[in-house]
């Protein structure tokens, strides 16, 4: 049970926080190209909507907007897909601030020369605006990964035996009055989290060295 | 006979409220070095942006090659990869992640052309610009000249036929930037690649162009060669922005002597066709410090200082309120507070009227 618990905690952080960062970084994209106009603050506003809701409030919201099938949407109640979506909408607001941020050290310019010398959209967005903006990126995906660790409020009403997590075990064992059970699957949060911080980090550091960095 | 490489019609760009191009009729012809010059904010940089394709105008006509590439009444856009031409920007967005290689070959590689002649073309540029040996290097490791070159290089080795520059020069030093001016004018004559050049500097703009195109807030002043702007500016701003010392202008009542008409100019008079001054009362007169003459006829003008500065000699003189700047040549020697009578050289003034700015002889 806690070893599935870890795997699910595993891959629902690092997955969430492959696409939340990634959408933070496109959302960064489209209010720093069109700074100044209307869609731009409404890009702006939207994309931190999330962060004013409650997680369990969002998590009931899901509940219900995904319990039956909607058109070609399956009912996605129980499966680990729901556990993903509310994750990275929820967390959405913190990397598209750090994905603008990023965006903002990259002089439009710079894209513009790309484009001169006949790239598209999805040459630019690879060669130019991803390798410039990784730091940001990267930063993105850390805070979404250390904050979807250590959820729970936000998917305590999503998850089934199935897709149980770390954070809804050790929160089943503080119920049971199972409090070392608890305890010990909070240590492993702590070092599963440090562990991914670390890699990350090194993983940064070697290419900061090779004068890529950015 | 060259043709129209660049075509401009009607064309305006608004932000808001601010228009950036009013209403702008322009033709390049092949082969053409054009300057676009003017004050920040006159929309030169606009203008350049919109042949690249980099910026969408409000309205109006660009044709390149006599083929249109934008209108805005028939919605056409031609993509700037498609337009076949070159910029060079002020910052030269060179990617600060590839190396001086990997930059030159970009446009190359989306090419998808064959390895081994991406690789010879990059070297072979790189020679041109003798910039060899640093195709390892990025461009943070280079001097501003070097990275200047790089960005020249990455423009040429695509061989596009118009050269677009937006204040390549200005990002360098003084010593610097005279030398890049003859070696972008070598670049010019060797390719024969049409170029538009954005400047706000006039000696840019003499000494490089064939031709300059005066723009202020969004307007063109006047399109001529870099001879006729300086020596017969068609308004009072392009006289002013185009002098370097100062041009002199003087206010000057028309008088009329036995049916001829003259023109009083800092006590100088000036005889002029009453053609040209038909019933006005005063027009203003603008002459370069360079068109005065030393002349035992002319009116006596006090030195006020005397600048000398090797080649030339700057003085400035003094006659009641009337105050002139003179350009003598390196020999001349005065000193202030001496004597001088001048007059000015034949023909060499320019009369405008006093409302419009409009040139009148």
């Amino acid at each position: 049970m806690m070893l599935s618990g870890a795997w699910n905690s595993i891959k629902l952080a690092l997955v969430s926080a492959f696409f939340t960062s990634i959408l933070g970084i496109l959302i960064g994209y489209s209010i720093v190209r069109d700074r100044g106009k209307l869609l731009s603050k409404m890009n702006d506003a939207l994309s931190f909507a999330p962060y004013i809701f409650p997680g369990i409030a969002f998590g009931a919201i899901y509940l219900t907007m995904f319990a039956k099938a909607h058109g070609p949407i399956p009912a996605l109640y129980g499966t680990f897909t729901i556990l993903v979506l509310v994750s990275v909408a929820k967390h959405v607001p913190y990397s598209s601030r750090t994905g603008t941020a990023a965006m903002m050290e990259v002089n439009k310019e710079l894209e513009e020369a790309a484009e001169l010398q006949g790239a598209g959209f999805l040459k630019r967005f690879s060669k130019i605006i991803f390798p410039l903006t990784k730091s940001g990126l990267i930063a993105g995906f850390m805070l979404s990964f250390i904050t979807v660790m250590r959820e729970l409020s936000l998917i305590v009403l999503l998850v089934t035996p199935k897709t149980k997590v770390l954070t809804t075990l050790i929160y089943d064992y503080a119920e049971r009055g199972f409090h070392q059970f608890g305890d010990a699957i909070t240590m492993l949060v702590v070092i599963i989290t440090l562990t991914v911080t670390i890699i990350i980090r090194r993983f940064q550091k070697t290419d900061l060295s090779k004068g890529i960095g950015g | 006979m060259p043709g129209e490489k660049i075509k401009i019609t009607n064309l305006y760009k608004k932000w808001g409220d601010v228009t950036a191009i009013d209403n702008m009729n322009l033709t390049i012809e092949e082969g053409d070095f054009i300057t676009l010059l003017g004050p920040s904010g006159c929309g030169k940089t606009t203008t350049l942006r919109s042949i690249a394709g980099l910026e969408d105008p409000s309205g109006g006509q660009i044709y390149l090659n006599e083929k249109l590439v934008f209108s805005k009444k028939e919605e056409i856009v031609v993509t700037p990869a498609k337009r076949n031409l070159g910029l060079v920007f002020q910052s030269y967005a060179l990617w600060p992640h590839m190396t001086v290689f990997e930059n030159i070959a970009f446009g190359l590689k989306i090419k998808k052309l064959p390895k081994q002649e991406v690789r010879n073309k990059v070297l072979s540029v790189l020679e041109d610009m003798k910039l060899k040996g640093y195709e390892g290097r990025y461009p943070q490791e280079l001097s501003g000249g070097q990275q200047q070159r790089i960005a020249i290089a990455r423009m040429i080795v695509n061989r596009p036929d118009i050269y677009l520059m937006d204040e390549p020069l200005s990002n360098l030093d003084a010593k610097l930037r005279v030398d890049m001016r003859s070696e972008l004018k070598e670049l010019h004559q060797r390719s024969g690649a049409t170029t538009v050049y954005v400047t706000h500097d006039q000696v840019e703009a003499m000494t490089m162009s064939t031709k300059i195109c005066i723009m202020k807030d969004g307007v063109i002043q006047q399109v001529g060669s870099p001879e006729e702007v300086y020596h017969r500016p068609a308004n009072l701003f392009v006289a002013e922005f185009i002098s370097n010392p100062r041009m002199n202008f003087f206010d000057g009542p028309v008088l009329s002597e036995s049916g001829r008409k003259f023109v009083n100019a800092g006590g100088i008079k000036l005889r002029i066709d009453p053609e040209v001054i038909r019933d006005k009362k005063a027009v203003k007169v603008a002459i370069r410090p360079e068109d005065f003459i030393l002349t035992d006829s002319g009116i006596e003008y006090e030195v006020t200082s005397y600048l000398p500065a090797g080649s030339s000699n700057l003085v400035y003189a003094q006659n009641g309120n009337d105050k002139i700047a003179i350009m003598f040549d390196g020999s001349y020697r005065v000193n202030a507070g001496e004597k001088i009578k001048i007059n000015v050289k034949e023909e060499l003034f320019n009369l405008y009227d006093i409302e419009t700015g409009n040139r009148l002889f």
